[in-house]
């Protein structure tokens, strides 16, 4: 299992990969890697947000951050049913 | 403005970002912060996913090609196009490459539509490590792009 870290420099190496195909002008192999550094984002971005939980963060806050509403955040990275809904996040 | 100055502009802020990142030791000590600037980078890379999407088919690659680049996340290709074309550049791309875009994005739609059918889903952006194929997050790119088949 990759955990956040790795998959946040896993996007930083696609990227960079993605920007060294651009320079030499293989767009295709550079969309391939862009590619992969999205999906490496997304992974690190849903591995996260549990972590931000654990140190104290409510669904609200994380939402802020990702531009979406708490019950967004909850359903798009709580997992099943959503996670933990403690410290009042119901009532917000 | 040469094209790859302009993937360069889009590039830089990922790795400048990650760079801050890894110094302040974010992932760990601040999650709340991490996921904000993996957000960050998101968005920036459907930017610069879009414009490549643009270059690619502009170079001569087919609908088919493209897709097969970004595989299992037709979610991700119409994020990416709208990315895109909210960007200085896309204004400046003439029609007839702004309607190839268009074409990945209305294939992209078709394969959602068909998956929503299927209860397939329509991102592969679950939360696990690994592509549908097997391969790791951190392994080559495969295909005709990866072996040397860029259309110049």
């Amino acid at each position: 299992m990759v955990d956040d870290g790795d998959a946040l420099r896993q996007a930083a190496s696609a990227v960079r990969r993605a920007q060294r195909a651009a320079e030499a002008g293989q767009h295709l192999t550079a969309l391939m890697w862009s590619h992969r550094a999205g999906l490496a984002l997304a992974v690190a971005r849903r591995q996260l947000a549990p972590a931000a939980r654990d140190t104290g963060a409510s669904w609200a806050e994380i939402g802020a951050v990702l531009g979406m509403t708490r019950q967004g955040a909850q359903q798009a990275l709580g997992g099943p049913g959503g996670r933990r809904t403690d410290r009042g996040d119901e009532d917000e | 403005m040469s094209d790859q100055v302009t993937y360069q502009q889009v590039a830089d802020l990922p790795d400048r970002l990650l760079a801050q990142l890894w110094a302040d030791g974010a992932a760990d000590a601040d999650p709340l912060r991490a996921v904000a600037v993996a957000s960050a980078l998101s968005a920036q890379l459907a930017a610069g996913t879009g414009w490549l999407i643009h270059r690619a088919l502009a170079d001569g690659a087919s609908v088919d090609e493209v897709a097969a680049a970004t595989p299992h996340d037709p979610r991700g290709v119409c994020d990416a196009w709208r990315g895109w074309a909210a960007s200085s550049t896309a204004g400046a791309a003439p029609a007839a490459e702004r309607e190839q875009v268009a074409a990945v994005v209305r294939r992209a739609e078709l394969d959602i539509a068909d998956r929503q059918r299927h209860g397939r889903p329509v991102t592969m952006l679950r939360d696990h490590s690994t592509y549908p194929d097997g391969g790791e997050l951190g392994d080559p790119p495969s295909g005709p792009a990866a072996a040397g088949g860029e259309h110049r």
